[in-house]
C-alpha cells in the first residue's frame, strides 16, 4: 500500500486536511478581473469609509497594462493605496484589479458627474472598467461600468453594505445583467458564453441555464462585494444554482456564514438545441421543477429568500402571470419570489415589445 | 510585443546568453484578445490562466521561487527535471499530476456543503503553496 506522501508527491493527506482545517479563504475563485478589480475597490472603500474620509467623487479605472497606461501622463504613483490611509477622493486613479500598484491620474476633478465622465472619455480612457464613487451623501454609492465609461449606460450598482440584500435590490441587478447582456441576442453574442446558436429559429446552445448562471455569478459578485456569491452547491436535495452567502458573528463569537438568497435559475425553451420541440408543457414543468428545487435547497441550507429566475427563450405571449399561474399559490406559501425576463430572439423583438407591447 | 529590457548575462565558459524582456501592447493586442475572448475553449483557458495568475501573484515575488519547490509534483522524487506542471486541463485525471490530485483531494476535506469548482480547487491548491512558502522562508 503507497503511503499518502508518495499519493500526493511532496504533499501528504494530513498537511492537505490541516490546511482545509482552518478554513481557507477560497470565495473569490472564478472571479473575472473585473468583478476582481470591483471587490478590491469596495475594500478599500470600506476602509476611507470607517475613516470618515468626505468628497465628492472618485474615479478607479482598471488597467490591464498599467506601464501603458501611464506612459506620456502626468500620474503620481500610491504604492499603498489599497491599505486605506491615503485619501481616495476628488481623483481619478488608474489600478491593477488588486490594487497592487496605483497610480492617480488626474487630481482635479470636475464637481460635475458628466465633466468627470467627459474628463475619462478626453483622456482616452473611457473604455477601461471603470467605478464611480458618489460620496456626496454619508452612505457612499458606487457603479461598475464594466465597459468603461463611454459606455455610461452599462453599470450595475455596488452594495457597501453589509445588510441583508432587499428583494428590489436585487431583481434590479438581476434587471440590469438582462437588459444589458441577455434581451437581445446581439448583447447575448458579447459574451464568450452566448445563450443562443441560432435566435431568430429559436435554438439555444446547450445547457443555456448554465451559461446564464455563470454570467450572472460574475455580475452578483461585482455587486456585492461584501457577500459570497457560490454555484452549483451540493445539497442532499441536488445542485442548487448559486447562494449568496454572507459571513456573520455566531453567538459564540465565531466568523460563520449565513445563506442570505437562493436563487433557482430557469431558462425555458421550446425548442432543443439539437432543434427538436419541446412544447409548452416543458416550460410548465420546468417551472414546477424550479419551485420545487427552490423549497428542497433553502430548507436544507437555511437560506432567508429564495427566488426562482426564469430567462424566458420561447417564442409566447404569455406574461408574469400566465406563465407561473399553476405555481403561484405554492410559490406564495412558501415565500418564493417569481421572476421572469424575456431573451427576445431579434433587436426588433425587443423594441416591440418595450414600446408597443408595454413588455419589460 | 515590447522589450522591456535587454542585457548581455554571462553564461560561464566564456559565453554570454542575452536576457530579455517582455510583455505584450496591450493596444495591440487588444482586438485579438476580444475576438478569443469569445471563442469557449480559448475563455476558459485564459480564465485558467488568469486566476492561476492571480493566485500566484499573492506569493511574495522573491519567493515564488520557492513556490515551485514545495509543489506536489516538483516535490515529488518522481518528477523528473523539467517537468511542466499539468493542472488536469490536457491530460486526464487518471494521468494527473500529484498537484492536480492534492488539489482534488481538498474537497473531501471540505466542509459538508461545500462542493468546490474548479476553481476553487486551484485557488485553495496555490494557497496551501503560499503557506507551505512561508514555513520554508521563514
Amino acid at each position: 500500500m503507497q503511503s499518502p506522501v508518495e499519493r500526493y508527491g511532496g504533499l501528504t493527506a494530513e498537511e492537505l486536511r490541516a490546511f482545509m482545517a482552518t478554513h481557507p479563504a477560497f470565495d473569490d475563485a472564478g472571479v473575472t478581473i473585473t468583478a476582481r478589480f470591483g471587490r478590491a475597490v469596495a475594500r478599500l472603500l470600506l476602509r476611507r469609509l470607517v475613516a470618515s474620509e468626505s468628497f465628492n467623487f472618485s474615479i478607479f479605472l482598471l488597467s490591464q497594462s498599467l506601464a501603458e497606461d501611464i506612459t506620456g501622463r502626468n500620474v503620481a504613483p500610491a504604492r499603498l493605496l489599497s491599505n486605506g490611509n491615503d485619501p481616495i477622493g476628488d481623483a481619478v486613479w488608474l489600478v491593477q484589479a488588486e490594487i497592487r500598484n496605483a497610480y492617480a491620474v488626474e487630481d482635479d476633478l470636475p464637481d460635475d458627474a458628466g465633466a468627470a465622465f467627459q474628463r475619462i472619455s478626453d483622456v482616452g480612457l473611457g473604455t477601461h472598467p471603470a467605478i464611480v464613487v458618489d460620496a456626496r451623501s454619508p452612505d457612499w454609492a458606487a457603479r461598475l461600468y464594466p465597459s468603461g465609461l463611454d459606455s455610461a449606460e452599462f453599470w450595475i450598482a455596488i452594495d457597501l453594505t453589509a445588510y441583508p440584500i432587499s428583494k428590489d435590490h436585487l431583481r434590479d441587478t438581476i434587471s440590469r445583467f438582462w437588459e444589458q447582456g441577455l434581451r437581445t441576442p446581439e448583447l447575448s453574442r458579447l459574451s464568450a458564453q452566448p445563450v443562443w446558436e441560432n435566435a431568430a429559429d429559436g435554438i439555444p446552445n446547450p445547457r443555456p441555464e448554465q451559461r446564464i448562471q455563470s454570467r450572472l455569478r460574475d455580475t452578483l459578485f461585482g455587486a456585492y462585494p461584501r457577500r459570497s456569491i457560490r454555484a452549483e452547491i451540493r445539497t442532499e436535495e441536488g445542485r442548487a444554482d448559486i447562494f449568496i452567502v454572507g459571513d456573520i458573528t455566531a453567538h459564540s463569537g465565531a466568523p460563520a456564514q449565513m445563506t442570505d438568497w437562493l436563487l433557482e435559475l430557469k431558462a425555458l425553451c421550446d425548442r432543443t438545441n439539437t432543434g427538436g420541440h419541446i412544447g409548452n408543457q416543458g416550460a410548465r414543468d420546468a417551472v414546477t421543477k424550479g419551485i420545487v428545487q427552490a423549497r428542497a435547497y433553502r430548507s436544507t441550507q437555511n437560506g432567508v429568500q429564495a427566488a426562482l429566475c426564469c430567462f424566458e427563450m420561447r417564442a409566447t405571449e404569455e406574461d408574469d402571470a400566465q406563465c407561473f399561474a399553476h405555481v403561484n399559490d405554492e410559490a406564495t406559501t412558501n415565500a418564493i419570489h417569481l421572476w421572469r425576463w424575456v431573451l427576445y430572439r431579434s433587436a426588433d423583438d425587443a423594441r416591440m415589445a418595450r414600446y408597443h407591447l408595454g413588455r419589460p | 510585443m515590447e522589450v522591456v529590457n535587454l542585457a548581455y548575462q554571462d553564461a560561464g565558459t566564456g559565453g554570454a546568453r542575452l536576457a530579455a524582456s517582455l510583455r505584450i501592447l496591450l493596444k495591440c493586442a487588444d482586438p485579438a484578445l476580444v475576438f478569443l475572448a469569445t471563442m469557449p475553449d480559448e475563455a476558459e483557458v485564459a480564465r485558467f490562466l488568469e486566476q492561476l495568475a492571480f493566485v500566484f501573484a499573492e506569493i511574495e515575488p522573491d519567493d515564488q521561487d520557492i513556490a515551485v519547490g514545495v509543489d506536489a509534483t516538483y516535490s515529488a522524487p518522481d518528477t523528473n527535471i523539467d517537468r511542466v506542471i499539468d493542472f488536469a486541463e490536457w491530460r486526464g485525471p487518471v494521468h494527473a499530476d500529484h498537484s492536480v490530485r492534492a488539489a482534488k483531494r481538498l474537497q473531501s476535506y471540505a466542509p459538508g456543503a461545500v462542493t468546490l469548482s474548479r476553481a476553487e480547487e486551484l485557488v485553495l491548491y496555490m494557497r496551501l503553496m503560499k503557506r507551505k512558502v512561508r514555513a520554508v522562508s521563514g
